[in-house]
C-alpha cells in the first residue's frame, strides 16, 4: 500500500519531558527530513480521491540507521 | 469360554488403539475458548526456533534483573506500553493491534515465557501478528537475551504475580496441550505422565519398549548429547512421525507397525501445545541453557562410496555392534538375550536388516544422531566421544547397507 505524505500531515514523536520533576511524555512535532530510514512509526490515514493519505505519522521506535 | 473373552479384549483394545491414532482434537479448548485473544493477541504457541528458550527461573524474581528491566523498559517500551504498563502508552493510542496490559493478570498467565521472548525478539514482524497490523519492533538486534529477559521480568511485576513465570505456577498456560494429552496420550502415558497408562502395557506385555515417563531425565530419541532432554523439535519430530517397533499384537491397528501413533495429521499449533504440556511434566527443561548449541550437529550427508562401507564395517567389529546386533545385523549378537533397559524389562537388539523399524528413524541422518547421542535407557550407547563425525558417517552407511535389499542412501525409510 502506498500512503501519501501531505505537507498538512502531522508528524509527531512522544519524548522524556526534559524539565526535572515532570514524568510521562510529551509530544514533539517533527518535520519530514527528521524521519529516517528504519524506524518504525503508526500512520493514521483517510481515504481521499482513491489515496490513502496520511494526517499523522506517530514514530514508535526510533531505530538506529 | 476364556478364548471369547480374551478375544473380545483383543478387539476391544485394537479399536481403542485405532481411535487413538485417528483422534482429531479439537481446536478449541475443553471450555469451548478458542486461543485467547486479548485486544486482538492470540498466544499462539512459539515456533521450534525460540520453544526451548526459557527464561531461567531466578530472573522472575531477581532484583538486579528487574531493575535492569526497568531501565530498558522506560526508554523502549512504555511510550507504547505505558509508564503504568497498561497498554495506554501515547504512541499505543493509534495502534490497529494495541499494545499488551501487563496488568491483565489472565493475560500474562496465559503467555509462556518461550512465547513472550518471541514476541520481545521478533516483534511484529512474523504471523500472525503481522497479519494483525502488530507495530511491535522487532528487539532480538538492539537487546541481548539477559536484557530480553529483564524486561520481560520487569513487565511481569505489573501482573502483581510474585514468583517465577512458569506453566506449574499458571496451568492455564498450558491448557490446550493438557485437553489434548487427555485425549491423545493419557491411555499410554498416563494422566500424570509417567508412562503408566491403562492401554500403555499390554502394546509390548513385560517387555521393552514401554511408554516414555515424561517426568524422568531419560528420553531416547534427541539430538542432544547422552544423558541431557530433548529439544522441542526432538519431541515435535517423534510425536510427528511416531515410533516405529515390532510391539505386541496389539500394535497392528498402528500402520506401519508403530509403537507410538504418528500425530501427523494434528495441525502443527496442536502438537506445539501438547509438547509445553508435555515439558511442564518435567521442570529439567527450565533448568538448562544454550539449548540450541548444545544440539549435536548432524553435518550433511556425505557421499556413499565403496571405501566408506569397507571402513563402516570395520567400525560395526571394532565398536562392538555385533555382539548385540550379530555379523549380519539381525539383533541375534551373543548379548542379545540378555540385554534389558533401565527398568530391567527384556528388550530385543534391533533388527538392522529392517531399518523401516528403526525407531528413531532410517534416513542417514537419523541412523547418524542415534550412533551420536545413544538411546538413553536402553543399553545401546552414544558413540559420540568415541568417533569422529566422518567415522560416524562410515558406520551409519554401513548399517543402513545391512537391510534388504541394499538401500543405503537416498531412498531411507521413515
Amino acid at each position: 500500500m502506498t500512503i501519501v505524505l501531505k505537507p498538512e500531515t502531522k508528524i509527531v514523536k512522544f519524548a522524556r519531558p526534559t524539565e526535572p520533576g515532570k514524568t510521562g511524555f510529551v509530544e514533539q512535532q517533527l518535520a519530514l527530513s527528521d524521519l529516517k530510514p528504519g524506524w518504525f512509526v503508526s500512520v493514521t490515514t483517510k481515504h481521499e480521491s482513491g489515496n490513502e493519505v496520511a494526517e499523522i505519522v506517530t514514530v514508535v521506535v526510533e531505530k538506529p540507521q | 469360554m476364556r478364548a471369547k473373552l480374551f478375544t473380545s479384549l483383543a478387539i476391544g483394545v485394537l479399536g481403542l488403539l485405532v481411535g487413538l491414532w485417528l483422534v482429531r482434537p479439537p481446536t478449541t479448548r475443553a471450555n469451548g475458548d478458542k486461543h485467547e485473544e486479548k485486544g486482538g493477541h492470540a498466544h499462539v504457541p512459539a515456533p521450534l526456533e525460540y520453544a526451548d528458550v526459557h527464561v531461567p527461573l531466578s530472573v522472575w524474581t531477581d532484583p538486579a534483573m528487574i531493575t535492569r528491566g526497568k531501565e530498558i523498559y522506560a526508554t523502549r517500551c512504555a511510550v507504547c506500553h505505558g509508564d503504568q504498563g497498561d497498554g495506554k502508552g501515547p504512541a499505543g493510542v493509534a495502534l490497529p493491534l494495541k499494545p499488551s496490559d501487563f496488568r491483565d493478570k489472565a493475560g500474562v498467565a496465559e503467555m509462556r515465557d518461550n512465547y513472550w521472548f518471541w514476541r520481545v525478539s521478533e516483534g511484529g514482524q512474523v504471523e500472525p501478528f503481522k497479519g494483525k497490523g502488530s507495530a511491535m519492533p522487532p528487539w532480538k538486534s538492539e537487546l541481548s537475551v539477559e536484557d530480553r529477559w529483564a524486561v520481560m521480568a520487569y513487565q511481569h511485576t505489573y501482573s502483581g504475580h510474585n514468583g517465577p513465570h512458569v506453566p506449574w505456577e499458571h496451568p492455564e498456560s498450558v491448557a490446550m496441550g493438557r485437553d489434548i494429552f487427555a485425549m491423545a496420550c493419557v491411555p499410554c502415558h498416563g494422566a500424570a505422565g509417567k508412562g503408566d497408562g491403562s492401554v500403555g502395557a499390554m502394546l509390548a506385555p513385560r517387555r521393552a519398549p514401554q511408554p516414555r515417563d515424561f517426568t524422568s531425565a531419560e528420553f531416547k530419541f534427541r539430538s542432544t548429547p547422552s544423558g541431557q532432554l530433548p529439544t522441542t523439535a526432538d519431541l515435535f519430530r517423534t510425536l510427528t512421525e511416531g515410533v516405529r517397533s515390532g510391539g505386541g499384537p496389539m500394535t497392528i491397528g498402528l500402520r506401519g507397525h508403530r509403537i507410538m501413533p504418528s500425530f501427523q495429521h494434528m495441525s502443527v499449533e496442536q502438537r506445539l501445545e501438547v509438547l509445553e504440556y508435555v515439558k511442564n511434566l518435567n521442570r529439567g527443561f527450565w533448568e538448562r541453557r544454550e539449548v540450541q548449541t548444545l544440539a549435536v550437529a548432524v553435518p550433511a550427508p556425505p557421499v556413499l562410496t565403496p571405501e566408506r562401507l569397507t571402513r563402516g564395517k570395520q567400525l560395526y567389529a571394532d565398536a562392538e555392534c555385533l555382539a548385540c546386533h550379530g555379523a549380519r545385523g539381525r539383533g541375534d549378537g551373543s548379548s542379545a538375550p540378555t540385554l534389558k533397559d533401565n527398568r530391567d524389562l527384556p528388550i530385543a537388539a534391533t533388527d538392522l536388516t529392517r531399518p523401516e523399524r528403526f525407531k528413531n528413524g532410517a534416513r542417514p541422518e537419523d541412523v547418524y544422531r542415534t550412533l551420536v547421542t545413544g538411546l538413553a535407557g536402553t543399553p545401546m550407547p552414544s558413540y559420540g566421544d568415541s568417533l569422529e563425525p566422518d567415522q560416524a558417517w562410515d558406520l551409519a552407511y554401513y548399517v543402513l547397507s545391512l537391510s534388504r535389499g541394499g538401500r543405503t542412501t537416498e531412498a531411507g525409510f521413515r
